[in-house]
């Protein structure tokens, strides 16, 4: 599926003294089989345009098309959208409702009227994929430890099996070796199964690791939208608005300043190594 | 659905009445709901209108946000005029099938809609001037001297702050849950009764234990700072009455005379009320 915004922009309580201008003229398109970072500091609109993807807000001004289709429009299908477009919030243990942790993951493919055994079926399929197995089945999702409640959160949207993942900081307070496997899970499900994936986050090295592009968010409005080699050459205009390039970039750029004749635009540690590793033999 | 409610908002300005001291506004208020059902004539309310008016331009608040209030308890108004106009005893009017209106009806609906009316803009405006932490602490400090009667007030208005601060937070948490549940498909707004009941399920569960989960940390935070209930402690900004709350405090004295006497003296017939 394709999907684009067309100079969207969004107001929250508007003409109130609340009035809050989220998103200003923000236009992009998200392709099939694309992974995207979106970064932005708290209060730079993530948040808000995630959830333009599926739906749930409607552009105050400007529009959203799906396959070229504006979903304001008014028999526009919500529900089959929203499962399409798989939206999962921040903190998403913090929805789980129902007595066992299967029922819970079968509620999204319930909603999507298969019969029970087949939302069954997709419920397996996606605790599976996120790496609970059956034991897990019958247990309250209460009593889950915190990584393992936010990997049945993730598998509640993935049961919906959705072509584009939409992940609002899935790995927001979470300790280094869960952020590993819920990335590596990311991974996978964009390699194997070619779900698109679109993952806002705070870390740069997460995004760094793993998006082919990135989006950068200021204010409501949309500063990079480029491959990550190119977006984290601005690393002053990146500290400008709050945020950070990845700590390799940051070597990069002192090395460049000290003579080194190495690529600035380079983010992963393993692609630093081998570019530091080539001047060395370069120099001798 | 949820942002339509004003009642115990509160509508950020510096105008005179947002500055005034919580306890002045919080009898001022009292004297006014009370005079309402006590004086309540043609004349009176008229005095009490005129008063209103003054208040809204002195409180700099745009009238069209304190009628939204209104519109929220539109259907009570309206129920409490119905049952009025057809269950009043007395003389007679129009007679539909077995109801009767009467005269008394007709009058006595009206007076109840003015008054209700009146009563909900003039508190709104209270709400709209003043922050539930303000209005807590002028009930704190105004009923002080009930803690000699045993009445924990200091308690009673711990609780309602805590209340009241959480409301936006649980709101803000329903939105959250109920957009949460809405991308996994759920339908909130359609069916018939008993499916929109079980359609809550999803957003009832996680909003009690969010709750229960806020009250926990909230009680075990305020233990880490050494909160031991109301005895001894100070407050880092205490009310001390000033002049223009004193001439407040006349003004309200004023009014209420102006309504006893309006109500006493000043008749006004109005020629198409019974």
């Amino acid at each position: 599926m394709e999907l684009k915004l067309e100079h969207v922009s969004y107001t929250y309580q508007p003409s109130t003294p609340y009035e809050m201008k989220a998103l200003e003229d923000v236009s992009m398109t998200i392709g099939s089989g694309e992974f995207i970072g979106m970064i932005g500091h708290t209060g730079s609109g993530k948040s808000t345009l995630v959830q333009h993807l599926n739906g749930l807000l409607m552009a105050t001004q400007g529009k959203v098309l799906v396959d070229g289709e504006n979903i304001a429009g008014k028999n526009y299908p919500l529900r089959e959208l929203r499962c399409r477009v798989g939206l999962v919030f921040q903190y998403p243990e913090y929805q789980l409702f129902e007595a066992t942790v299967l029922e819970d993951v079968a509620f999204g493919p319930k909603n999507r009227n298969l019969s029970k055994e087949e939302a069954f079926e997709c419920a397996r399929e996606a605790m599976r994929s996120v790496g609970l197995d059956e034991s897990y089945e019958s247990r309250s999702p209460f009593e889950l430890s915190g990584g393992q409640k936010r990997r049945a959160a993730i598998a509640g949207i993935l049961a919906m099996k959705p072509e584009l993942l939409v992940l609002d900081e899935p790995t927001a307070g979470m300790d280094p070796e869960g952020r590993g496997e819920i990335l590596r899970l990311l991974k996978r499900l964009h390699e194997e199964k070619k779900i698109s994936i679109v993952l806002v986050s705070h870390s740069m090295e997460d995004v760094a690791d793993y998006a082919g592009r990135i989006i950068v968010l200021d204010k409501g409005k949309i500063l990079y939208d480029d491959e990550p080699s190119k977006v984290f050459v601005h690393v002053k205009e990146l500290e400008e608005i709050g945020l950070a390039a990845p700590a390799v970039s940051y070597v990069m750029a002192q090395l460049r300043e000290r003579g080194w004749n190495v690529a600035p635009s380079v983010t992963t540690i393993d692609g630093a190594a081998e570019e530091i590793l080539r001047e060395i033999r370069n120099r001798s | 659905m949820l942002k339509d409610i004003t009642l115990g908002q509160y509508y950020p300005a510096t105008s005179i009445l947002h500055r005034l001291d919580p306890r002045v506004k919080l009898v001022g208020t009292l004297v006014f709901i009370i005079t309402l059902f006590a004086f309540g004539s043609v004349s009176s309310y008229l005095v009490a209108a005129a008063v209103l008016v003054i208040v809204i331009v002195l409180s700099t608040v745009p009238v069209g946000f304190i009628l939204r209030g209104l519109r929220m308890i539109f259907v009570l108004m309206l129920i409490t005029a119905l049952l009025n106009l057809f269950l009043t005893p007395g003389e007679p009017v129009v007679r539909i099938w077995k109801f009767q209106i009467t005269a008394e009806g007709i009058r006595m609906a009206i007076h109840m809609a003015v008054r209700l009316s009146f009563l909900i803009i003039g508190s709104s405006i209270m709400t709209l001037t003043t922050t539930p932490n303000q209005l807590t602490d002028g009930l704190e400090t105004g009923l002080g001297w009930m803690g000699r009667l045993h009445i924990p007030i200091h308690e009673i208005a711990m609780m309602m702050s805590i209340a009241l601060r959480f409301i936006p937070i649980l709101m803000e948490e329903t939105n959250r849950i109920m957009s949460a549940q809405k991308a996994r498909g759920a339908d909130f707004d359609s069916g018939g009764i008993i499916r929109r009941a079980k359609a809550l399920i999803p957003l009832l569960v996680p909003l009690f234990v969010s709750a229960f989960r806020r009250a926990n940390d909230l009680a075990m935070a305020m233990e880490a700072r050494g909160y031991r209930g109301g005895g001894g402690r100070t407050k880092m900004k205490p009310l001390i009455y000033q002049t223009r709350d004193y001439v407040s405090y006349g003004i309200i004295a004023g009014y209420a005379a102006a309504m006893f006497l309006t109500w006493k003296f000043v008749e006004i017939q109005v020629s198409f009320l019974p």
